[in-house]
């Protein structure tokens, strides 16, 4: 049964070969990074908007913040669930399915994930290339929008790198579905 | 080919490939892609550049932000031993009623839902807390599944709510105002779960026993413990709505008082802080993903003129609005029957929003409309966790309850699906339900 929602009681997860013992960790570590961003936005805005009302003073800039802070966090949360196999997903109709058609379908769905995000990897780093060169920077904090654009290209190849693993895994060894 | 010939096409292929098990996110981004390109004549190069800033643009949204926040709030308050709190200062008040732990769960549930978005999370907390007291009294299994299935959904129905965000970042509501919208069709949500086990243990005493009643005292005490999740939920909500915080900033706030409480109280360790993060994580990645595959698919579907001209086709069909709106509530049902509400809202509303939008419903304005819906959609879709045969909170609440079949669970459900029922129609012919407190707060 497929999680259509977290429940945040997430069981331990146990590498199953050599590529995974290297990919499982730097997912949970991008994960924990992409946690941490958020606590520290929580704080920065806990601090603007205390400044905002009894001061006066907000954090200059705390929405440009907030905005390349959440785009660079979110990015890095991809790989975890990724690696995991937990994106959602119908599977009413193959529920019952036999697991000979279900593991190749499985394959496919992470093949084309991963494909997905290899694009999306290889044009958002484009995008940050254009962007550099057109040295913008962001209106009040004059931050270079590359470098917040291009803090999501990392993630974004890992996240293709796990669900690569998960295709090839899912295809060739036949291995059963995590969950 | 016509536009809408292709969007209906890349519909088509898109519902094909969810029942092939592709991720929901990605087959939407590939419907789009194909859209796209058939629309361009075949130019690659035209659906690479649109790429360029698709994950930037979506992933930077201001208003987005609130999601990952709300949910780290929600893993706060449910590695916190929030929940126990809850239940206690509940069951302290009335479990001394026939049936009244199973009440004492409903409102714990509601009380939960108020600082948590999501219903498989109150559900599951909950049923942690919940379950061992209801079954130590003697409460039927099927009472008791049931009665925290369907209570799970009051953390969605109660706001803060996530699917509400993504209604509102799709049509450019407000969240403010669909979060106060929601607070007295979710209090009527709670209170028609009570008036459905006070029924049952009417009819079947034993299946909801009473337990001994506890002093005054300890009853008060108990009490004390509510106060911080009532005061989060005001400052969350008042924030918002009051206007001295943008919803971004109330959820952080709301996550930030929610971690310290759960601090305090010395529920959470280091721990639970590390599987907060990574459940935050897990739950942000699903919903992205789909997000970025839905804002292609969309724009796509805006290229091809699909939804104007369906839209306008119902308008001018001549349709009462009314069959047109119990059709959409019909369709949302069944597609409960396979999809997650979330994929649901992102799959539907730029399909269903402007045709209704377009139709007329006892006169009401085009921004009340707007609202209206928006609640309407979210406790459609919220029926798909709890009705057989997929529904998330039933497998959830089952597998916590050890020795109860699922057919008892699913049996269980069904009076509680039927208080649903009503509380639909009674949103659909009196609006106001939804639209007084935003007017009165609103003024």
């Amino acid at each position: 049964m497929a999680m259509n929602e977290p429940i945040g009681l997430p069981a331990a997860v146990v590498p199953h070969d050599v590529v995974e013992r290297a990919l499982l960790p730097a997912a949970k570590g991008f994960a924990l990074l992409g946690g941490a961003a958020l606590l520290g936005l929580i704080a920065m805005s806990l601090v603007s908007i205390v400044g905002r009302k009894l001061a006066g003073t907000p954090i200059t800039g705390d929405v440009e913040m907030m905005q390349a802070g959440t785009a660079a966090a979110a990015a890095a949360l991809l790989p975890y669930c990724t690696i995991r196999g937990e994106h959602l997903r119908v599977d009413f109709f193959t529920e019952k399915a036999p697991a000979w058609l279900r593991r190749p379908l499985d394959g496919v769905a992470d093949l084309l994930l991963a494909l997905v995000m290899a694009t999306l990897a290889w044009r958002t780093g484009l995008q940050a290339v254009d962007l550099r060169e057109a040295r913008e920077v962001t209106p009040l904090l004059s931050i270079p929008v590359w470098l917040a654009v291009g803090a999501l290209v990392p993630s974004l190849a890992l996240t293709a790198a796990c669900a690569a693993h998960r295709a090839v895994t899912g295809l060739l060894t036949g291995r059963e579905e995590q969950r | 080919m016509s536009g809408t010939a292709v969007g209906l096409a890349g519909f088509a292929g898109l519902l094909m490939l969810l029942a092939l098990r592709m991720h929901i996110g990605i087959a939407m981004f590939l419907a789009g892609a194909g859209i796209y390109l058939v629309i361009n004549g075949g130019n690659t190069l035209a659906l690479l550049f649109t790429l360029n800033n698709l994950v930037f643009a979506r992933f930077s949204n201001y208003d987005l932000a609130v999601i990952p926040l709300f949910l780290l709030m929600g893993q706060f308050a449910t590695h916190g031993g929030l929940s126990k709190a809850l239940f206690r200062a509940a069951g302290a008040l009335i479990g001394h009623w026939r049936g009244g732990l199973a009440m004492a769960s409903t409102a714990a549930c509601a009380a939960f839902g108020a600082i948590c978005g999501s219903s498989l999370a109150t559900a599951a907390t909950m049923g942690q807390v919940a379950l061992p007291e209801l079954q130590r009294y003697g409460y039927s299994g099927r009472l008791a599944t049931g009665t925290l299935a369907a209570s799970g959904t009051l953390g969605i129905l109660i706001p803060p709510s996530v699917p509400l965000v993504v209604y509102a970042v799709l049509t450019q509501e407000s969240i403010g105002k669909l979060f106060v919208a929601a607070v007295v069709p979710g209090v009527i949500a709670a209170l028609g779960y009570l008036a459905v086990i006070f029924l049952i243990v009417r009819r079947d005493p034993d299946a909801g026993p009473a337990s001994a009643p506890v002093p005054w005292k300890e009853r008060l005490l108990a009490q004390l413990n509510i106060l911080p999740v009532l005061l989060v939920f005001l400052v969350v909500i008042v924030g918002i709505y009051g206007g001295w915080a943008n919803p971004t900033e109330a959820a952080s706030i709301g996550a930030a008082a929610c971690g310290i409480i759960a601090l305090l109280s010395g529920g959470m360790k280091l721990d639970d802080l590390l599987q907060s993060l990574y459940g935050t994580a897990q739950a942000t990645a699903m919903i992205f993903v789909v997000l970025l595959g839905a804002d292609l698919l969309n724009s796509a579907l805006a290229i091809s003129q699909m939804p104007n001209e369906l839209a306008d086709w119902v308008k001018n069909s001549g349709l009462p609005p009314l069959l047109v709106l119990f059709t959409v509530i019909a369709v949302y049902i069944l597609l409960g029957c396979v999809m997650d509400s979330l994929a649901m809202i992102l799959l539907t509303v730029p399909i269903f929003y402007p045709m209704i939008m377009g139709l007329d419903f006892f006169g009401l304005s085009v921004a009340d409309k707007s609202i209206w819906f928006g609640i309407l959609a979210l406790m459609v879709v919220e029926i798909g966790l709890v009705h057989p045969p997929v529904g998330m909170n039933l497998y959830v609440i089952n597998k916590l309850a050890r020795g109860v079949p699922m057919g008892e669970t699913a049996l269980g459900v069904l009076p509680f699906l039927a208080s649903d029922l009503l509380r639909i129609l009674l949103l659909v012919f009196f609006p106001g339900v939804c639209l007084w407190l935003v007017g009165v707060i609103g003024g």
